[in-house]
């Protein structure tokens, strides 16, 4: 039975991966030819700084029109497979990474204990801390041993806030 | 090299490298204790506590937590049937079977004890042969180091992606690409930079690593939430020596498997997962009780525990001889190399020589520590056991982004190991493995400029890289190795 996982089934994502990768690698590869800068004109054997680059994205062309060739095989194989697929991609991932974003932007105005400590609240209520003690004890408790820890035991940069 | 040797193991006892030791083998233990975590992401996060210390206290503690973690595997293995890490994988067949018959603490006793063993015989062939390979690899030129290069990123694609050679092929194919953004070496173009002065040096590498490996698991581990444990009951206490006696009856078994483990580590893109059930198999095969594997006997642990603890000194082997790492964990040791200025291959025997047996001796203590700890603190790793995810994302996020940031303490550096998390959680998803993507990263540099160099030296004439045997050995066997998964790709069946 074909796997079926998020909205689309396997070989649906593999197929969406091969064009993603297609056009990637058809992009850069045309970027290639706009690269600025000077090669060092008095080594003629030196293949060049464009070389590589343009190597490496022809073969990824390649082998994204194979996953995707691959893809459209394996989805007409399994056309027939009844299993329908599995509800959407979860939301609490992205949640967590958008609470992230706004962590790091207020690490900048706030700098890194006040930003920390309303990141780590704010985390473990959404994923699922409902308990007062542990959301008052443990993201002070963190965020300071963090900030002993890296800041002042061991030299570590840690953000400063433009306001604090 | 005697003298190198001692001045290693005098470097090891100052009072700063016993206290980190001290700290960062348990470290390593819990990382490894904690499903989801584990040695790669334990590594990854916890690279930022070496960015203020002296490069050799920095990477020996890098060191110590990943020796912990290999053992730290087996604990979750024998007492939640859930291995740690990949490479206590094999643990499970026999651990768990002697915990549910009330051996938890027997099981764990044999774990640490042949772990210990593993890891001490790893370390013994690591100080006695590292040195002599390096000897021989100072006579390697530019085209050896590329056909070495080119074999470990086809090894690391065709190992870490069997379900499928071609995804892992696209993945170090892209790794190797993003190795190319930035400055070239060999002159001034700018190469897909889009006049960010930022990407000028290139795509910082351990923030990559960072978003590649502990913000995507981060994120898996958010999506997956709380699962109930069946957490086992510590019983069936086993004395130290009562289990040091017994391995007398396994002995066989421990030297091949540790043989196996050390051998199998060296080889790039193997790892510690292979190397277990390589010498699980072995032990079995040759056991005259191989009916009673699987179902809770010893020598099963033995044989598990004593491999993958074995692969590690194996796995520094090309790291510190070559500069090529052999799997995405040595290849972020490398990284940490670099961020403090020293640069792994022959000339590291040379220059840094008592550096270089500082790790040796570190090692070496390093086992002794987790055979202390292990015996004596396994009450309290498996509460570890009991931490929910709801805990852990918030706190792997959080050291995440002080990793991004510290290198260079800047932003940029943050919003790049943001992306590379985002691609990384949806490249698994679709079933996409990420070694690849790092090992071309690492070895994308040296690849080019080894093949640049090489062509430069020969006139432009690409025979050069198999008129020189070791370079043509190496190439014939990478171009073996793609040809039959090509083979298998177009005409095996199910094989896309």
């Amino acid at each position: 039975m074909v796997e079926r996982e998020g909205m689309m089934t396997q070989s649906q994502r593999d197929l969406m991966t091969g064009i993603l990768f297609l056009i990637f690698a058809i992009a850069l590869f045309v970027l290639t030819y706009h690269f600025s800068g000077y090669e060092l004109e008095e080594i003629p054997q030196d293949v060049g700084a464009h070389f590589l680059p343009r190597l490496l994205l022809a073969a990824l062309a390649l082998q994204a029109i194979f996953l995707i060739s691959f893809s459209i095989r394996d989805h007409l194989k399994t056309q027939a497979d009844a299993t329908k697929p599995k509800a959407l991609l979860q939301v609490r991932p992205f949640i967590m990474f958008g609470a992230f974003l706004v962590y790091v932007y207020l690490s900048t105005l706030f700098g890194y204990v006040i930003s920390t400590i309303s990141f780590m609240v704010l985390s473990f209520y959404l994923l699922g801390v409902r308990s007062l003690w542990p959301l008052i004890l443990i993201p002070p408790a963190i965020t300071l041993a963090s900030y002993y820890l890296f800041g002042t035991l061991l030299n570590v940069f840690l953000p400063s806030g433009s306001l604090f | 090299m005697f003298a190198d040797l001692v001045a290693g193991w005098a470097a090891v006892f100052n009072i700063k490298m016993i206290l980190i030791l001290l700290f960062s083998v348990p470290l390593g233990i819990i990382v490894g204790v904690l499903p989801g975590v584990g040695a790669m992401v334990g590594v990854t996060v916890l690279l930022p506590l070496t960015f203020g210390m002296d490069p050799a206290m920095g990477i020996c503690m890098l060191v110590a937590v990943y020796c912990g973690a290999f053992y730290g595997g087996a604990v979750s293995a024998i007492l939640i049937n859930t291995p740690g890490t990949p490479a206590a994988i094999c643990t499970i067949l026999d651990g768990d079977p002697m915990a549910r018959k009330g051996e938890a603490h027997r099981a764990l006793t044999t774990a640490v004890v042949t772990s210990f063993i593993g890891g001490v015989f790893s370390v013994l062939v690591l100080t006695f042969f590292a040195p002599l390979i390096a000897k021989v690899a100072l006579k390697f030129s530019y085209t050896e180091y590329f056909s070495i290069a080119m074999f470990g990123i086809i090894m690391v694609t065709t190992s870490s992606s069997r379900k499928s050679f071609l995804k892992g092929l696209i993945m170090g194919t892209f790794g190797l690409f993003l190795s190319t953004v930035g400055q070239d070496k060999m002159g001034t173009v700018g190469r897909f930079t889009f006049d960010i002065l930022d990407l000028s040096r290139g795509l910082p590498l351990l923030p990559v690593v960072v978003g590649l490996f502990a913000i995507s698991q981060a994120l898996l581990l958010t999506e997956q939430g709380a699962k109930a444990v069946r957490l086992e009951r510590m019983e069936g206490k086993a004395g130290l020596w009562e289990i040091f006696r017994l391995m007398g009856k396994f002995k066989a078994t421990l030297l091949k498997s540790s043989l196996i483990g050390t051998i199998v580590g060296a080889i790039p893109g193997t790892g510690a997962a292979i190397s277990s059930f390589v010498a699980y198999s072995e032990a079995r095969r040759a056991s005259k009780t191989p009916e009673k594997f699987g179902t809770g006997y010893v020598e099963g642990i033995v044989a598990s525990e004593s491999s993958n603890n074995s692969v590690t000194g194996g796995a520094l082997i090309p790291v510190l001889t070559l500069g090529i790492p052999g799997d995405p964990i040595t290849a972020i040791m490398l990284g940490a190399f670099l961020v403090h200025g020293l640069i792994p291959g022959p000339m590291l025997f040379v220059e840094e020589a008592i550096f270089v047996n500082t790790i040796f001796s570190t090692m070496m203590v390093t086992y002794f520590l987790i055979l202390f700890y292990g015996y004596f603190g396994a009450y309290i790793f498996a509460a570890f056991l009991k931490v929910r995810e709801s805990i852990l994302v918030p706190i792997i996020l959080v050291i995440s982004f002080i990793g991004a940031y510290a290198v260079n303490s800047s932003l940029f550096d943050v919003g790049i190991a943001l992306i590379f998390g985002v691609i990384a959680y949806f490249l698994i998803k679709f079933g996409f493995p990420l070694p690849p993507i790092v090992m071309g990263l690492i070895l994308g540099p040296i690849a080019e400029e080894s093949l640049r160099q090489s062509l430069v030296v020969s006139d432009g004439s690409w025979s050069i890289f198999i008129t020189k045997p070791i370079s043509a050995a190496f190439l014939i066997i990478t171009a073996l190795i793609v040809l039959r998964k090509i083979y298998v790709l177009l005409f095996a069946k199910g094989s896309s």
